[in-house]
């Protein structure tokens, strides 16, 4: 069963996103522009000045679409993953399902 | 008085046991779980991988529509579910679309409690086996209390 967890999800000041995607739209349209969710990305690695990088756990989605000022905008959502995040998404290690 | 088995007896009726207590633990548990019971004693393997996304609307009372981004639903599930749903917005390759199709229902139960005043909560899972395959679509509704 699933579990409501009220917590807001904010990953730390030190965890860096790449920069939203710029997407024009309409905001005459009549579908208000046609913006859609973006593909959600993984931050970016930090790297100390030895070489030593963090691994990327976080998950940055693009939730709410809409347009403004003739520009696609969204609210992020924030997930962090239980282990790596590649491509967007959660790695699973495992070799049945959960 | 009976005479003791010989060494020869005794390694087959060993034998024997170790085959029963195989099919048992290794077949007939399985089975049994998965049809008569929630399947918690039998695994599945990842044998498939397809490309999947998943679609949440929720309405309120006035039949407003909201879509709600499935990682938005991740952050508040966490966990390995919250896992499978992150990042769910695009199309992800991997082995999770059965799993998630099986438990499409209380995904969507789920969603009602994202916000207040949500009454209804839609979800649609679409799956692919392969790149060019067609799509298919899983649903599932949930009226919120």
């Amino acid at each position: 069963m699933l579990v409501v967890n009220d917590a807001a999800v904010t990953p730390p000041s030190s965890v860096v996103f790449p920069d939203p995607p710029f997407i024009s739209c309409d905001d005459s349209a009549a579908d208000g522009g046609g913006c859609d969710f973006a593909p959600s990305v993984c931050n970016l690695h930090a790297c100390d000045d030895a070489g030593a990088c963090t691994p990327t756990q976080w998950i940055k989605a693009y939730a709410n679409p809409r347009c403004v000022a003739g520009q696609c905008v969204w609210d992020p959502a924030y997930y962090n993953c239980q282990d790596l995040c590649v491509d967007g998404r959660c790695f699973y290690n495992g070799t049945t399902l959960p | 008085m009976s005479r003791p088995p010989s060494s020869g007896a005794t390694s087959a009726r060993a034998r024997q046991l170790r085959l029963a207590l195989a099919v048992v633990v290794a077949v007939l548990l399985p089975l049994t779980s998965r049809l008569f019971g929630n399947g918690s004693l039998a695994f599945t393997m990842f044998s498939r991988s397809e490309t999947y996304r998943l679609h949440v609307v929720t309405a309120d009372a006035a039949g407003t529509a909201r879509r709600v981004a499935p990682t938005a639903l991740a952050a508040a599930v966490g966990g390995t579910p919250g896992d499978i749903l992150a990042g769910t917005e695009q199309w992800r390759h991997g082995p999770f679309a059965g799993l998630l199709a099986d438990h499409l229902g209380e995904v969507a139960r789920f969603a009602c409690q994202l916000g207040p005043g949500t009454a209804r909560a839609d979800v649609t899972l679409e799956r692919r086996q392969t790149l060019d395959a067609p799509v298919e679509a899983v649903a599932a509704s949930a009226r919120c209390p």
